[in-house]
This record gives structure tokens, C-alpha cells and sequence, in this order.
């Protein structure tokens, strides 16, 4: 049995109806018998009734159009942080996937080759433009050496070995390493052929060459690489290192002028071909052999850095 | 198929078309939502004002989190939370609007609830029935009530949700929105008393 106060307590809940009908019966028994109960129970039953009947005001007419604006503003609701990552995921998972597989095999090939990464280094820096001056024999630019393992495609390929009378000098891809000095030779000569032979990252900061296309300068290094290969597996003889490249007038009578000038020197020509000649002389007869052949004609290449000081040196001309 | 069931329906195909970037899908619940919302935001802030204020932030706010909607409550309940919590950060900026709030207790959780207080020395009640306007009384008496008590008589009484939903938009168990609710009618009653008492 449930005291007045207690019965008091749930006049709120039966003013607004929310009392079971248990509780509800035994309270309006009671409210029968309490006056006080009864005017309290009216009071409260008025308020929930004005509370409940209270009206709904009109939201301001301007205001959907204002809220639409705020969302245009926004622009697309924002998506979950995982959706955004992976939905739909019959697109992004694959994608996301190939993009983590390529990024572990990139990564796997650089831990693999760590000296790898000067060669980008090596072609970023404008290189020397081809037409600039080769007879300072300047020395040979730190590119060299990586940017001939940075282009294995273009080092020729093995060759039969030099015939049993040839020495092997000047020839560092199929015999010993050469002497310190040659061997700079040697390296700054591939160096310069090779970042000829690049088209892009060499040729690219180099204004001297605007009218030469990029596909047009590795077309012309690979034509040339081809000839030389061409010319090596007819004579069957390793190639010189030292090279000399000439533009003459008369090519006809070039080759004349070339035996007389070797002849001179104490050398000969061997292995002697259209447009092509290899002189044999003494290392010490060199230099006088190149100024000699060099006003026979324009040179457009020639050996650069310190040249072979003892011994016999070959030098293909080429013209 | 009830027509509370329909609208609800339609609210889940228009929220599917939102989600997909369809601005007029969203300004068709716009449409449907924001006079109830205005209203419900209306009576609790008790401010013009910061009631389209607060509907305009509420209907951008889940238009950003859209996809934070999981379709377990109904729209206008998740709309209603929004805004109700909105209107507590508001307060909480605005300490002295509280001040002139009439204390009904502690809204302590726990159940230590202390007795029911209307402030004594209000003239604005006593010129508003001098007026004799009862309505604005009621609102007057209703606006008094603490924050917490206003929130469950707004949304039952006014909005007549039910007490589970009630408890969802607060954050409160059902035995907690029915004894602040109880709570707030008594303290309305005894408002309106006072005020015609002094009229």
C-alpha cells in the first residue's frame, strides 16, 4: 500500500498518462478520496495539455535556402577515412594493392643495388654539349662511369677474342684492365659516347642542340654503335681505343695521305676500310700524328685526356 | 505500410541519393525536417535566432556525416541529436545565459536530486501576466527550467517521442528521462502558480 506522498510522486507520470495500468488505477482510487490530490492532478494536467498543444511556429522562410547554400558550399559529403581508402573495393583494393607491390620491388631493387643511385645523379647535370670544343682534351666528366653502367644495352657485346698477334691494349671491355691512365682514357671515351647516345637526361639541358630531337640523337648514337659493331665483326679485330673522327673533303685520297703521314711517323695502317683506318704508332708519335691528321681535315672527335705515353697505340680514324 | 513507416522509407532512399553527392535529394529532407527541428531547437534555446542558427549548422553537420549515419535510429532522431547537442555547446559557451536559468537541481545521474527551486524574484513573470498571456507564460516557465529538464519536456511532451528515443537524442536511461520529466512538469505547474499568484 502506497502512501499519499507516494501517490503524490505519480501524479506527474499520470498527468501526462504514463503510468501503467496498475499503477494507474490505484493512484486515481486514491485521488478519489484526496482533494488535495485532485486539484494538484487538474494543475498538472493543464500544464502537459498547454505544453502539449503548445504550436508549431513556421521556420523562417529564408532558411531552407540558406542551409542548401552552406551544403553546395561544402560540396559531396565526406565518406568515412576507410572508406575513402578502400571503397568501392572491387577498384581500389587491386590498384592499392599493385601500387604496394610496385613500391616493394622498387624498393627491394635499390636496397639490392645501392650504387645505383648516383647514376640519376650523374645525368641530372647538364653534360657537355656535343658540339662544344673536344680538342682541350678536357677531363673526363664524373658521368662517365656511371652512365655506362646506367646503359648496359648499349655496351657492345663480347667479341671473339684478339688474334693471337694483336695486344690487347686499349681494350677494356674484353682485355685486362689497362694502366690507371689509359683506363681514365678509356672511361672518359665511353663516357662521352654513351651520354651522346642519350637522348633525354644528357641532351635535355643542352641548348646547343635544340634542333635535334631527342629519338633523333639515340638514332644516330645507335646507327653509329651499329656501324662500329659492324666494322669490328668484318675485320675481326678488337677495336682501338683511341679514335679519331675526321670530316675531309676528299675522301678518295684521305686514305693515301693517312699511310704517307704514318710512314712518316715510324707507324702503319691496318685494317684499313672505306671511311676507316686503324694507325699504329708509337705512343710517343701520337700527338704528332693527330696534329698532322688533324689539318687534313675538320676533327669532329678525338681522344681526350692524357694520352699513352709508352708503348704502341692504336688510333682508328674514322672520316 | 504506416505512414511513420513510409516517411522513414523515403528518408533512407533520399539519404541513399545524398550520400551519392545529390544535393536535391538532401534538400527534399531539408524540406521535411527543418520546421519540427526549428521548433524543437526553438523551445529548448529559446532564441529565434539561434534556433535557425542551429538548424542551419544541424542539417551541415549531417550532410558532412552522412556516411557516420547507420540508419539504426530514425533521421529525425539523429537530426534532433545533432542539434540538441549543438545547443549544449552552446550553453557551455555561454555561461551567463545560464545564470538566468532557474535552478531545479543538481541533474545529478546518480539519482541526488535536490528539491525543486523556482526562482523567487523574477519580475519578468509578473509583467507577462499582467499581460495576461498564459502561452507565454508557459513558454516563460518553460524556458526557466534547467537546460536538462527542458531537453526531456521539449522532446516528450512537445515532440511526444517516445521515452526510448528521448533517451537516444540525451544520452539517458528511460528511468532517467521519466524522472526528469515528472521533475519538469511539477516545476512548470509550480511556475505558472507563482506567476498568477502574483498576478
Amino acid at each position: 500500500m502506497k502512501s499519499h506522498d507516494d501517490i503524490r510522486g505519480m501524479l506527474p507520470a499520470l498527468a501526462g498518462d504514463d503510468l501503467s495500468e496498475t499503477d494507474r488505477a490505484r493512484v486515481e482510487r486514491h485521488v478519489a478520496d484526496c482533494a488535495a490530490c485532485r486539484s494538484e492532478l487538474a494543475a498538472l494536467r493543464a500544464v502537459v495539455q498547454a505544453v502539449r498543444t503548445t504550436p508549431e511556429v513556421d521556420s523562417p522562410p529564408w532558411l531552407a535556402a540558406r542551409i542548401m547554400a552552406r551544403v553546395r558550399e561544402e560540396g559531396a559529403p565526406r565518406r568515412r577515412w576507410w572508406s575513402r581508402l578502400f571503397m568501392p573495393v572491387p577498384l581500389r583494393l587491386p590498384l592499392e594493392g599493385l601500387a604496394l607491390l610496385v613500391v616493394c620491388v622498387f624498393g627491394w631493387y635499390l636496397i639490392q643495388d645501392p650504387g645505383r643511385s648516383p647514376q640519376w645523379q650523374a645525368v641530372a647535370p647538364p653534360a657537355q654539349a656535343p658540339g662544344g670544343d673536344v680538342f682541350k682534351g678536357e677531363p673526363a666528366p664524373p658521368a662517365a662511369e656511371p652512365l655506362r653502367q646506367a646503359v648496359p644495352a648499349l655496351e657492345p657485346p663480347p667479341m671473339s677474342a684478339p688474334p693471337p698477334g694483336r695486344a690487347p691494349v686499349a681494350e677494356p671491355v674484353f682485355a685486362p684492365p689497362p694502366p690507371p691512365a689509359q683506363d681514365a682514357t678509356v672511361r672518359m671515351e665511353r663516357g662521352r659516347e654513351v651520354s651522346g647516345a642519350l637522348p633525354a637526361p644528357a641532351a635535355a639541358p643542352q641548348p646547343a642542340v635544340p634542333e635535334v630531337a631527342p629519338t633523333a640523337g639515340l638514332k644516330a648514337a645507335t646507327n653509329r654503335h651499329t656501324s662500329e659493331m659492324a666494322d669490328r665483326s668484318l675485320s675481326g679485330v678488337a677495336a682501338p681505343s683511341l679514335r679519331l673522327r675526321l670530316a675531309v673533303s676528299d675522301r678518295e685520297t684521305f686514305p693515301e695521305h693517312l699511310r704517307d703521314i704514318a710512314h712518316r711517323l715510324g707507324g702503319t695502317v691496318a685494317d684499313s676500310g672505306p671511311g676507316r683506318g686503324v694507325v699504329r704508332v708509337e705512343a710517343g708519335r701520337l700527338p704528332d700524328l693527330l696534329d698532322q691528321l688533324a689539318r687534313l681535315g675538320r676533327v669532329i672527335e678525338r681522344p681526350e685526356g692524357a694520352l699513352p705515353r709508352e708503348g704502341s697505340v692504336s688510333l682508328q680514324v674514322l672520316w | 505500410m504506416s505512414a511513420s513507416a513510409n516517411d522513414r522509407t523515403d528518408d533512407l532512399s533520399l539519404l541513399a541519393a545524398c550520400r551519392l553527392g545529390d544535393t536535391r535529394a538532401f534538400e527534399q529532407l531539408v524540406l521535411r525536417h527543418q520546421r519540427r527541428l526549428y521548433n524543437t531547437a526553438l523551445r529548448i534555446s529559446g532564441n529565434e535566432a539561434d534556433a535557425a542558427e542551429i538548424v542551419q549548422e544541424t542539417f551541415v553537420a549531417a550532410w558532412r556525416k552522412l556516411g557516420d549515419f547507420r540508419g539504426e535510429a530514425q533521421f529525425s532522431t539523429w537530426l534532433t541529436r545533432i542539434a540538441v547537442n549543438l545547443i549544449r555547446s552552446r550553453w557551455q559557451q555561454d555561461k551567463k545565459r545560464r545564470e538566468r536559468v532557474v535552478s531545479l537541481d543538481g541533474l545529478n545521474e546518480a539519482g541526488n536530486e535536490t528539491p525543486l527551486q523556482v526562482a523567487s524574484e523574477d519580475p519578468s513573470a509578473l509583467d507577462l501576466l499582467e499581460r495576461s498571456e498564459l502561452r507565454t507564460l508557459l513558454e516563460h516557465c518553460i524556458g526557466s527550467l534547467d537546460p536538462g529538464f527542458r531537453e526531456v519536456l521539449i522532446l516528450r511532451d512537445m515532440r511526444e517521442m517516445a521515452y526510448e528515443e528521448v533517451g537516444q537524442i540525451l544520452g539517458l536511461r528511460e528511468g532517467t528521462v521519466k524522472s526528469r520529466l515528472f521533475r519538469a512538469r511539477e516545476a512548470v505547474r509550480d511556475c505558472i502558480a507563482r506567476g498568477m499568484r502574483r498576478a
